[in-house]
């Protein structure tokens, strides 16, 4: 038996066992791109721009098809460094009070994996790929830790606040909605969980840190917030539904005033929180 | 595109993210990521807009801090 139909038996026997989300969708065979809104309208990176009104629907929602690969993609992409942290922390020294969540963290987090990179797969073969690129460093104690949870809450307020309207988005394809309400479900026990951690890390240390610190903190929290939002806009998906110029797109698309209030208006409550705490000391130039 | 254009390029792009450092002796072998003119939040950024002015095409997995060290090494890695 080849190793391929190995891994394929060992996969039935687990679902079999262990229920897991992506087992709850209704996957088609195919999807036709074209067919359906597979991202919302209001929520696509040409909303408010002039390719809003200069497309024609087919095309827009060919695009909503590899908008939805590219959201599900950087999900992936985001979720891939957050196991491995989460793995990091598991059983570590000065984590025992947070280990009976990480167990359930760890696990939510792989299975949101599972249906993001199902839909991704079967349907247009491929993730993008992920083009950030971590620098090594070094950190005062207790600011890795920090930043990592601080960096998992940015990361999944944004993400939710697409994953709740598309969730009741009942123009979307059945199967976009239901990943994005799956995943909502969970993140939203995720961010209580992150939003507390990271107020209590930064309650610990903020007295500790030097001022340098804590401006490096906040510089680097609010280009991070930047950094998020412009993986949104990757010119690849632009070029996958057929469409030339990807990368005059992109910049349009980024530079579009309507763009720039959805970008402030889906990160808002984590900007406010992470104002409210004095972790970022002004807001990102979004 | 000449590599005199590119490189003029890329060091506008790292001027323009640095606007309150002094980048007058800016050179094709300053190093970026040790004077921290690149830093790691950027370097989405960074990649896109060196795709936008016609990088050859790179597999981001294999990439390191070590490929974009200076002006020279990012010509070299990415435009050669």
């Amino acid at each position: 038996m080849s190793l391929k139909n190995v891994t394929q038996r060992l996969s039935q026997v687990s679902a079999k066992i262990h229920k897991a989300p992506v087992d709850t969708i209704e996957w088609p065979e195919s999807v036709e791109p074209s067919s359906a809104w597979f991202t919302s309208p209001k929520l696509m990176t040409i909303a408010g721009t002039s390719f809003e009104t200069s497309l024609n629907e087919q095309t827009r929602r060919r695009l909503s098809f590899f908008e939805a690969v590219n959201f599900y993609s950087l999900n992936i992409n985001g979720e891939k460094p957050l196991v491995e942290g989460l793995n990091k922390r598991l059983y570590a020294k000065g984590q025992a009070r947070l280990l009976p969540y990480l167990h359930h963290f760890l696990d939510e987090e792989n299975k949101h994996m599972q249906f993001f990179g199902r839909f991704c797969m079967s349907y247009s073969g491929k993730v993008y790929k992920d083009k950030k690129i971590s620098f090594p460093r070094t950190y005062v104690e207790g600011e890795e830790d920090f930043l990592f949870f601080a960096k998992v809450v940015i990361f999944e307020e944004i993400a939710d606040y697409f994953n709740i309207l598309q969730a009741a988005d009942e123009n979307l394809h059945p199967v976009a909605r239901k990943i994005n309400l799956l995943h909502h479900q969970d993140e939203a026990r995720h961010l209580t969980f992150g939003r507390q951690l990271v107020l209590e890390l930064f309650e610990e240390k903020k007295t500790v840190w030097s001022t340098e610190t804590l401006q490096g903190i906040s510089i680097y929290l609010l280009s991070y917030m930047v950094a998020t939002w412009k993986e949104y806009y990757n010119p690849e998906m632009y070029r996958d539904a057929g469409l030339s110029d990807s990368y005059e797109m992109m910049t349009e698309a980024w530079n579009c005033e309507a763009q720039k209030n959805l970008r402030r208006e889906a990160s808002s409550k984590c900007i406010r929180f992470f104002l409210d705490t004095g972790i970022i000391t002004e807001e990102p130039d979004l | 595109m000449s590599d005199q254009d590119v490189k003029a390029k890329l060091k506008k792009w790292i001027i323009g993210k640095n606007p309150t450092t002094d980048l007058s002796a800016l050179s094709d072998s300053t190093p970026l990521i040790t004077q921290k003119l690149i830093t790691s939040v950027q370097m989405l950024d960074f990649i896109l807009f060196m795709e936008s002015i016609g990088a050859n095409e790179f597999d981001p997995e294999t990439l390191t801090p070590q490929s974009f060290a200076t002006i020279d090494t990012i010509y070299q890695n990415f435009f050669a």
